[in-house]
Parts: C-alpha cells; structure tokens; sequence
C-alpha cells in the first residue's frame, strides 16, 4: 500500500510526470510551458510598435491598465476596449489601436511571467515535500514495528508525520492542477481582446 | 452563431469574401466536435454551421470517432473510463462501452467491429468489440500511449508512447508489436495515408512531424516547421488530416495558433494559416472542400476553405473543445 502510495508520489504525480520528459523539472503543468506569449502567434494586423511607447499615449496607457491586470473578468476588458474605440476617427484608430494592443500584450506578458514564476516555486515546494515522504517513509520501514516503550512511541510519530506530509502533498497537486490553468485564462482572454482590437481597425489602407 | 472570420479586414479582403459566403450551396454535413471541459458534444449544421445539439456526455470527452456506417459516434470519456456510443439520430448516449482507464484516443478498424483505444495511465491498448460490447483484449505498449492510427486495410495499428517517444506497429492479426520506431518527443497523433505505404507521427515537444514507410519500417522523411514572429516552443504538432487528393497535409500546431499545409512529396510546408487559440485537431468535410479546426483556449472551431487557403468562419462551440469529426 505504501510503496504504491510511494510510487504514485514519485513517479506519476504532476511534478514526476514531467520529470520523466526531461524536458523542465520545475515546470508541472501538463501545457508544455510557452514562457511569452508573442504577437505572431495572434495578432495579424498591421505591426506592432516595439518597447513602451504605448505609455505615452494616455487614453492607450489608461486602457491597459484597466483590462490587463489578471482580475479583470473578459467580457468586462471587452467593453472597456469597445469603448475606447468607439469614439475614435478611423485615423486614430489607426494610430492607437496598434499601440493598445502593443500595451495589452506587453502587460498581460508580465501578469504571466510572475503566475508562471509562482507555479514553478510550488513545484520545487512539491518535489521537496515528495523528498520529505520518501526519507519518513524510508525511516518507517527500518523501524522495529514490534518494538515497544520509546521507540514505539518514535515509530508512532513517524507514521504520523508521513500521513500529515503525503496529505500536504496531495492536496498541493490538486491545488497545481488549477494553478496551471491560469496562464491559460490569460491566453486566452489575451485571445479576445486581440481579436475585438482587430474588428475595431478600420476598413481600407 | 458562426462569426464570419476578416483576417485582413485593413485591407479589404471583407468585400472579396462576401459573395463567396452568399454563394455557398446546401451541404448535408454535421460536423461534431467534443468538448473536454464541459462535457458535452457539439452538432454544427455543416450548411449553415449553427448549433444544431449540444450532447451531454461523460466526464472529460476528447477523442471521437464515427461507426461504419455512420449512425453511431463512439466518445472517449477519460475520468468516467468508459466510451459512450452516442446514438445520431436520437442524440442521446444510447449505451456505454468498457474501454480500460482513462480513454483517450481511439481507431476504428475497417471491419466496423473492432475499437481500440489508448489507455494512458495503464500502458496499454484496449481492443474492445462494439457489437459484443465487451474487452477482446489488451496489448501493453509503451509508457503513456496515445495516437492511434490504423492502416486502410486494417492490418496494423499505429501507437505512439509520450514518454518513450516511440511508435509501435502492432499487427491487428496476432495483437503483437512488430516494429518500434523512433520520433520526435512526446508523440502524439499517427495517421496514415490512403494507399496506406506511408504513415505520419506527429511530436508536439520535438516541434515535428516524422514520416514513416510502412513496409521499411523506419523513419524517410521529417516535417520541419518555423512560423514567422512565433517562438519553437509555441510550435507544437498535434493533429493532422490529408487532403482529399492526398497532395496536401494540414497539420495543426497548438498554441502557435496555426494550421501548417505541407506538400505530402516535398515535405515542404506551403503556408501557415491563424486559426483560434491552441489548435488541436483537425477534420476533412467529406467532399474535401473545408477542414475544421478545435481550438481549445479560444473555445471555437475554425473553418479552413481548401481551394482559397482561407479561415472563413469561427464557429463558437463548448469549452475546451478537443476532438472533431465530420458526417455525412
């Protein structure tokens, strides 16, 4: 029972899967890990400004801080772009709506990195505590189990600090599995916009 | 509610697409798209491309596939470890199959009867028989199987293992492996082409596709693909399907967001196309007009046009759509 436990641990939980890929250790997701989300992979409008020049733009600047940061719910970024747009000239569209989707892009990148840096910081958390349940587990099976007095009650310790580690452990793969979602939500949401950013362009050279 | 896709709207290729939409004659197609986060089974008037049923399956469903003669949809459903056969006409599960752990990916055998399906936790693949509705047998395969593509004459079955990067030829006579072939890293789907001398591999990490002759057993030639502005690592394979005439490969390549279309004699890529968001499975309308996309984070199906090279349409399905398939 407990070498199955053992092995499901080591061996098929989220961090051990990934481990045997070889590919990232400390990434645990089952998406293959894409660290920057690029505007080719979306945007096929005309090019994107580079750096932040989208700053210097207020009613740009303004926008994406309001439909960027991770809280903000899709359908609410949606009308926010919609409403920037809709009182523009097709000529400031032109201009500006290059620099929105510049601006979104860039920040939504940062909201990412850091949910991908704090997955990755669980996941070394996990493959320490799955290190943790090997050496109690390990320690477990050396011990007398007919023993009595002191190292009894050592032995019973022990089974219990196994039990409350393999249970922290468990519950954190749960937690990682809808942590890993994340980065897809915004993605995702990043889909969205891009696309209402695009239908807000201008017919016509 | 199909959204009639503009790609180039800024420079108006809106007016040109316009009267090819109105000019589309009738097709009796349906085309059915499985949804793994919401459980459920979208049916699209190929005509119109409306929603026409959303089905409730089991838990998780990605890979479908069609019975012989068209009337029944078999739908791996991975937490519920079961295959619902699905009833087309009623539209309603009409009763289950036994299919092993975690069904993910399953082939039909030419012979209508014979179902197999890859079980990802056990490290096997099932053959379930659809009439007797029951397990004939379990062959072991390598560690996480999944692709799964049969030949036209039914005589080998292809499977990948994610982790050992490998596809197995397993002979359906004998359910013995008779050739392990090396790929690309974390191989995904087998499809073989019509004459049946050439099967494709598709390695969603090592960003190729490996062309495989049936009879030499051995790798001939490999899909290279470089999207222009999109870093490697969004270039992931996944799905793939043939053209009518068997002269092109649409290729789906996840979150790079595009359908690559590959010359099946030069191994060149011709173009790529933007779909939605992580493309993931591709399908061929019967009269190899359209191929349809599931893109699984934008949460809709992309309609490719095969004579244009053009994404007409982007059809809202359920969430994180997965598999699809198209009938007659």
């Amino acid at each position: 029972m407990r070498g199955a436990l053992l092995g499901l641990l080591l061996g098929l939980g989220a961090t051990g899967a990934q481990a045997v890929t070889g590919s990232d250790p400390d990434w645990p997701c089952v998406q293959r890990l894409v660290p920057v989300l690029s505007a080719g992979s979306i945007w096929s409008g005309p090019p994107l400004p580079e750096g932040d020049s989208w700053r210097q733009a207020p009613e740009v600047a303004a926008l994406v801080t309001r439909i960027a940061p991770r809280a903000v719910a899709e359908p609410e970024g949606l009308r926010a772009i919609e409403g920037f747009a809709a009182p523009l000239s097709p000529e400031a569209r032109r201009r500006l709506v290059p620099l929105a989707v510049a601006g979104t892009l860039a920040e939504t990148n940062r909201a990412r990195s850091g949910l991908i840096e704090s997955i990755r910081g669980f996941a070394r958390r996990q493959r320490g505590l799955a290190k943790t349940v090997q050496r109690l587990s390990e320690q477990l099976d050396a011990a007398d189990a007919e023993a009595r007095g002191e190292a009894a009650a050592r032995r019973a310790e022990l089974q219990q600090r196994l039990f409350f580690a393999t249970k922290t452990f468990q519950d954190a793969e749960r937690t990682m599995r809808y942590m890993c979602e994340a980065p897809v939500r915004l993605e995702s949401r990043f889909g969205a916009y891009a696309r209402a950013f695009q239908a807000a362009l201008p017919d016509g050279p | 509610m199909p959204i009639p896709l503009i790609p180039g709207a800024a420079y108006g290729v809106a007016a040109l697409l316009l009267p090819l939409l109105i000019a589309q004659p009738p097709r009796a197609e349906t085309i059915l798209v499985s949804n793994e986060k919401d459980n459920t089974i979208t049916v699209i008037d190929g005509a119109t491309l409306k929603i026409t049923h959303t089905v409730p399956v089991g838990e998780r469903p990605r890979g479908i596939v069609l019975s012989r003669d068209g009337t029944q949809l078999y739908v791996c459903a991975g937490d519920s470890d079961r295959i619902d056969v699905l009833d087309l006409a009623t539209w309603r599960v009409v009763h289950h199959l036994p299919s092993g752990s975690d069904p993910e990916l399953l082939a039909l055998h030419p012979d209508g009867k014979r179902l197999y399906v890859a079980n990802e936790d056990d490290n096997l693949v099932t053959v379930v028989d659809v009439q007797q509705r029951a397990v004939l047998t379990e062959i072991p395969v390598g560690v996480e199987p999944e692709g799964m593509g049969l030949s036209p004459d039914g005589r080998f079955l292809v499977n990948t293992s994610e982790t050992t990067n490998m596809a197995h030829m397993i002979d359906t006579g004998s359910g013995e492996i008779v050739a392990n072939v090396l790929v690309g890293a974390r191989p995904r789907a087998a499809v073989w082409e019509a004459d049946g001398k050439r099967f494709w591999v598709s390695a969603e990490i090592g960003g190729t596709v490996s062309v495989i002759d049936a009879e030499a057993q051995s790798v001939t030639g490999t899909v290279e693909f470089s999207v222009p502005g999109v870093p490697r690592e969004a270039v992931q394979p996944v799905g793939m399907v043939f053209s009518a005439d068997g002269a092109l490969a649409y290729v789906a390549l996840g979150p790079s967001n595009r359908v690559a279309v590959v010359d099946t004699r030069s191994l060149e890529v011709q173009r790529y196309l933007l779909v939605g968001q992580r493309v993931w499975n591709v399908a061929l309308s019967p009269d190899g007009k359209r191929v349809f996309t599931t893109n699984g984070v934008s949460n809709d199906m992309s309609v490719i046009d095969t004579a244009t090279h053009r994404v007409t349409h982007s059809v809202p399905v359920g969430r994180a759509p997965w598999g699809v398939v198209v009938k007659r």
